[in-house]
């Protein structure tokens, strides 16, 4: 463990934002709230608890959204895996040690797989462990509670640490004036539950949403169609955009698209972008997230497109062990879409939809199916989509993506910036009848010129979900 | 190895659609269903394909070229500097993407090498200044350094002094100023809390020291140093020092840092 030179200030607490699931966060000894202000500033639901009356009536008054809960914190109840962070600042010197290691133990259950701990308290060195600082459960003085490092790995054994300190910490405040203190301080985070095997059927059903594009914002928040939103993960790398996924984030359910996976590639997506992702994932909160069977580059050219993959051995175990390697870094189910194709790429188009099958039902994933995909694929091909639907499996079908395109020389490409195709509505009634989708989705990437309607057909596509089956 | 080849022949193709049959034959490490499968795109429908797949590429690098930037370029001069780009660096990715954004923009800064081109080289460094400002590190240990450093959310830049009248001028979409070539002026760009993006000129002595800040020396080491080695700074020296207190008050200057 790496240990820090400096403890934790308020600019390392606003910079560790983005890392914090979404989930609501607790300030267990909120005292003048400014953590408590930060943290809800920043667009976390916060709950403030401390015994201070007067200081959380302040802190009450000048941020009425925040939640605040007036007792002593061995009275409040931690409700297990409920946090996505909880805050304990220099609170233990207040408890006995007996109650010290309590809340420990209470802060373990408390946070959610994936939550964040941001705790200091005294050192056994601190000048405070002198003297009786603390009060019993009878109100009695009780030795100053102490903690150290020491403690992580009893209470916190496999938890990753993101930052350690245990040292000197100068202070001023009345009545002492200049002081110094010895804190022990961590954060870390609770670590993710391995994804089991997936129960498909038990996937929630998010109805009918489309792609968010910033063009579009305002006429998406103002649609009543809208049920769910995806948003594309590879626009989201940077932390500084988190925010705006937080907000989202309030209103909507958020399924995370990428496409930069490339799962067809030896070798796959970098350790570093699997853990873009899954803070993107985590962000979002997603009931799954999604990105393509294809691969964008090989070891000597890097393409901006999604090519498709040839069905081989050796295609399948390379598929295989990159989304073995997503699944340990994103623990949440993942959905491959089937790309669009301009070329073939085996002899026999159904041998892509078997291989298609083998790989979701061997790497246990789910399938986003791009029924514009489908059809362009079948018009570039000459396939017929019914009997290529038809060799998937129905049961891993949870999403499915419609969109309009263009002929260009005799090729139907996938743009993303016209109406849907007439017979791309007849194939999703078709999909629609024959499985059992949680989650319909219009992509639209130009032409933002008429929002009403594209929106008109997020409407459409909502009416014809609800005629052919969709259950909410 | 056969998927690699494969891959890679089939982009290859893609990339250089009229040389397609000679960049198949050259190819050894094929099986007999995946040269069959290569072999049977007709050239016209490799084309079609490849001028997508093409675009796809250009248009990814343009889409990231700040929009400050864009506006001043014609879009068809830089849709072929992008073009060229895709060409000469086939592995450039966007990911992550400020730090591929920064070569790509070095890569458009040495095309841009015409000298009444001066202003889109300096606005080419800006831009790259304002992908580095964060406000949002994963808290990790932070290691004491010995003197100051420039925090993340400020740089320095070295333009022409008609650089601010320039960004003006492309905020409001006014007319371009007239614009020296050739004088140099150190500012700090900076951006607030609220991500607004400032632009402070800086005396040139105060720039020297605040290039030479590593975080091994103190403030008044680094100063000491840059008066010997220009000492027309001694009457500045003073002045100077005050500058620290201020700098570590916006929080540009800290002494730390980080170490994931
Ligand atoms: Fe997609
Ligand atoms: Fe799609």
């Amino acid at each position: 463990m790496l240990l820090s030179d400096l403890p934790i200030d308020r600019a390392l607490l606003s910079a560790a934002c983005p890392w914090i699931p979404t989930g609501p966060v607790l300030d267990l000894g909120a005292g003048h709230g400014q953590i408590s202000e930060l943290l809800q500033a920043y667009g976390f639901p916060v709950t403030a608890v401390d015994e201070d009356t007067r200081a959380l009536a302040a802190v009450q008054a000048a941020h009425p959204e925040l939640q605040v809960v007036e007792c002593d914190l061995r009275q409040f109840e931690i409700a297990p895996e409920h946090w996505a962070a909880i805050v304990c600042l220099n609170v233990t010197p207040f408890l006995p040690q007996a109650d010290v290691e309590a809340l420990l133990m209470h802060l373990a259950a408390g946070l959610k797989p994936g939550g964040v701990l941001i705790f200091s308290g005294f050192h056994a060195d601190d000048p405070g462990c002198a003297y009786l600082m603390a009060e019993d459960a009878h109100g009695q003085p009780a030795p100053t509670g102490q903690v150290s490092l020491a403690l992580l790995p009893r209470f916190f054994s496999d938890w990753p640490v993101w930052f350690a300190f245990e040292g000197p910490v100068e202070d001023d405040h009345p009545p002492q004036g200049p002081h110094r203190h010895v804190l022990s301080q961590w954060i870390i985070q609770k670590p993710e539950v391995p994804l089991a095997t997936i129960n498909w059927s038990a996937l929630p059903r998010l109805g009918t949403g489309m792609g968010w594009r910033a063009a579009l914002h305002e006429e998406i928040l103002a649609s009543e169609a809208i049920e769910f939103l995806e948003i594309m993960t590879d626009d989201h790398h940077s932390p500084e955009l988190d925010q705006r996924l937080l907000a989202l984030r309030q209103r909507y359910t958020l399924v995370p698209h990428g496409v930069e996976l490339s799962p067809g590639t030896p070798g796959g997506a970098s350790e570093a972008y699997l853990k873009d992702v899954a803070r993107i994932v985590a962000r979002c909160d997603s009931p799954w997230w999604s990105d393509h069977l294809c691969y964008t580059h090989s070891p000597r050219y890097r393409t901006h497109s999604l090519n498709p993959l040839p069905p081989g051995e050796e295609s399948l175990a390379t598929v295989l062990s990159n989304l073995k390697r997503a699944r340990q870094n994103i623990p949440r189910p993942l959905l491959l879409e089937n790309p669009a194709y301009y070329a073939a790429v085996s002899p026999d188009p159904l041998q892509e939809a078997a291989f298609f099958k083998q790989i979701v039902e061997s790497a246990d994933c789910g399938i986003l199916l791009d029924v514009a995909n489908l059809m362009g694929n079948a018009y570039n091909l000459g396939l017929d989509p019914y009997t290529y639907f038809d060799a998937l499996p129905a049961e891993r079908i949870v999403q499915l993506h419609l969109a309009g395109g263009r002929l260009l020389e005799e090729v139907l490409f996938d743009t993303h910036d016209r109406p849907i195709w007439q017979e791309t509505w007849e194939l999703l009634r078709y999909v629609l009848q024959h499985s059992d989708v949680r989650a319909v989705s219009l992509e639209w990437d130009d032409n933002y010129e008429v929002p009403a309607r594209i929106l008109e057909e997020v409407q459409a596509l909502r009416r014809v979900q609800r005629q052919f089956g969709l259950r909410l | 190895m056969s998927l690699s080849s494969y891959q890679n022949t089939w982009i290859e193709m893609l990339m250089y659609p009229e040389r397609s049959a000679e960049i198949l034959a050259s190819t050894a490490d094929l099986t007999p269903a995946e040269r069959i499968l290569l072999a049977a795109v007709s050239p016209e429908r490799l084309q079609t394909i490849s001028k997508t797949v093409i675009y796809s590429r250009i248009s990814a690098f343009v889409r990231v070229v700040p929009a400050n930037l864009r506006s001043l370029l014609p879009a068809d001069r830089l849709e072929a500097m992008a073009r060229d780009y895709a060409y000469r660096e086939p592995l450039a990715s966007l990911y992550p993407l400020a730090q591929q954004t920064r070569q790509w923009l070095d890569f458009l800064a040495a095309a841009l090498s015409a000298e009444n081109e001066q202003h889109l080289r300096d606005l080419i460094r800006f831009e790259q200044l304002k992908s580095r400002f964060s406000h949002y590190e994963k808290p990790a240990p932070r290691q004491k350094l010995r003197g100051p450093v420039l925090s993340p959310a400020c740089g320095l830049l070295l333009a022409s002094p008609d650089f601010a009248a320039l960004l003006q001028a492309i905020w409001q979409e006014q007319s371009l100023p007239a614009y020296d070539n050739n004088t140099r002026q150190g500012y700090l760009v900076f951006e607030n809390p609220e991500r607004e993006v400032g632009l402070l000129p800086l005396h040139w002595g105060l720039y020297h020291v605040l290039q030479t800040c590593n975080g091994q020396q103190s403030w008044a080491e680094v100063l000491d140093a840059v008066c010997k080695s220009h000492p027309e700074l001694t009457a500045d020296h003073s002045t100077l020092c005050q500058w620290e207190a201020y700098l570590r008050q916006r929080g540009w200057l800290r002494d730390w840092q980080s170490v994931a």
